[in-house]
């Protein structure tokens, strides 16, 4: 009889977790369906671009460049190591503004070396930074 | 010159003029006026042209009718206050008008997975997760860099103790007062199609940032729509 009480309170409590949770409750869930989702759809060949919609002549590929000159196709490095500096390091931030021009300029040319890594420019600054210091 | 001669010679000439027009060089246009847009994606110029098979159907999986819901349920219309929803034909204008000019960023809000297999040409990858609460501000930045907007200028007095603590606070009124959105460009955001909510989780994510909606687009018909009218797809 016990037995039986047992494996109902089990069984009642297993189905009222079941139906309280929402299926896809958070974000993990979701992507997780993303990724399954994405895998069980693809593009057959015909649904990609046919090779006579790129175009290749001169004229016309600088006819469209020059519109998109202004793309921000091309980054701004300078700018995006300020944005980075300020919103993650501000002290470090008012430090690399008291550096000089040229001594700016060798920061922001080693962060672009350094495949974008920060660890490297914020080694640079101190390091110019304290050189100056008595 | 006799007046049937005249009117022979406007003939002619309307003729020539309809037969050599772009707009009639294909068979499948896009409109009536349109037979393609061009883009630049990934340094080469591509053609936005509808597939000129007139027999051909899609068989990929973009055919499949039915996704479990959750997660893949059908997107209302209007998926914000103040988001507009756009078709086709208004994408391709913004392609021209906008992105080819740089003032439009036509963001594909997929994860990367998606994005991989084939993309609108003139898209950028910003999968919508870049704008969820667990992101980090450094992925934000970078994302949003692209749209032009940047952070605010702190004034040079504000202590150092008070910049940590407005980067340490992680609340709503501060994600407010960090962005500047004064140079925000037009963006119009797409996933998969009516079925997908990864762009509508964008546009939720990046308007909880203070991005204006007037400046958001909500392209519904997504991947899905644009393969079924057999419209260019670039990987």
């Amino acid at each position: 009889m016990l037995k039986i009480k047992v494996v109902t309170i089990i069984s009642v409590g297993v189905f009222t977790f079941c139906v309280s949770q929402p299926v896809f409750s958070n974000d993990d869930s979701y992507l997780r369906a993303l990724e399954e989702e994405a895998q069980s759809v693809d593009l057959v060949k015909e649904d990609l671009i046919p090779e006579q919609n790129v175009d290749t002549q001169p004229e016309q590929r600088s006819e469209i460049e020059s519109g998109l000159s202004k793309q921000p196709m091309p980054k701004n490095i300078r700018k995006e190591f300020l944005a980075k500096l300020k919103v993650e390091l501000p002290a470090t931030n008012r430090s690399f503004h008291r550096l000089s021009d040229d001594d700016q300029k060798a920061v922001i040319k080693k962060y672009q070396s350094s495949n974008e890594d920060m660890t490297a420019a914020i080694h640079l600054i101190f390091n110019l930074y304290f050189k100056h210091k008595p | 010159m006799s007046f049937k001669k005249i009117v022979n010679i406007i003939c002619g000439i309307l003729f020539v003029f309809i037969f050599i027009s772009p707009a009639y060089s294909l068979d499948v246009n896009i409109t009536k006026r349109m037979s393609h847009v061009k883009t630049a994606h990934n340094g080469k110029i591509i053609s936005i042209q509808r597939i000129q098979d007139s027999h051909h159907v899609l068989t990929g999986g973009y055919t499949k009718t039915s996704r479990n819901c959750p997660p893949f349920c059908v997107q209302p219309m209007i998926v914000a206050p103040g988001v507009t929803t756009v078709g086709e034909l208004e994408v391709l204008d913004f392609i021209e008008n906008k992105v080819n000019h740089g003032t439009g960023v036509l963001i594909d809000a997929r994860t990367p997975s998606w994005f991989e297999k084939g993309t609108i040409p003139g898209s950028i990858n910003i999968p919508f997760t870049t704008f969820t609460k667990d992101s980090s501000d450094l992925i934000k930045v970078s994302a949003l860099a692209k749209l032009g907007v940047t952070i605010k200028e702190t004034s040079s007095d504000v202590s150092f103790i008070d910049q940590m603590l407005s980067i340490i606070k992680d609340d709503s009124s501060d994600a407010y007062s960090k962005w500047d959105f004064s140079k925000a460009k037009e963006v119009v955001f797409w996933c998969n199609g009516m079925w997908c909510g990864q762009s509508p989780r964008a546009i939720k994510g990046i308007l909880a940032l203070g991005y204006p909606a007037e400046k958001i687009y909500y392209y519904r018909g997504g991947m899905q729509s644009w393969l079924s009218l057999g419209l260019t797809v670039v990987k």
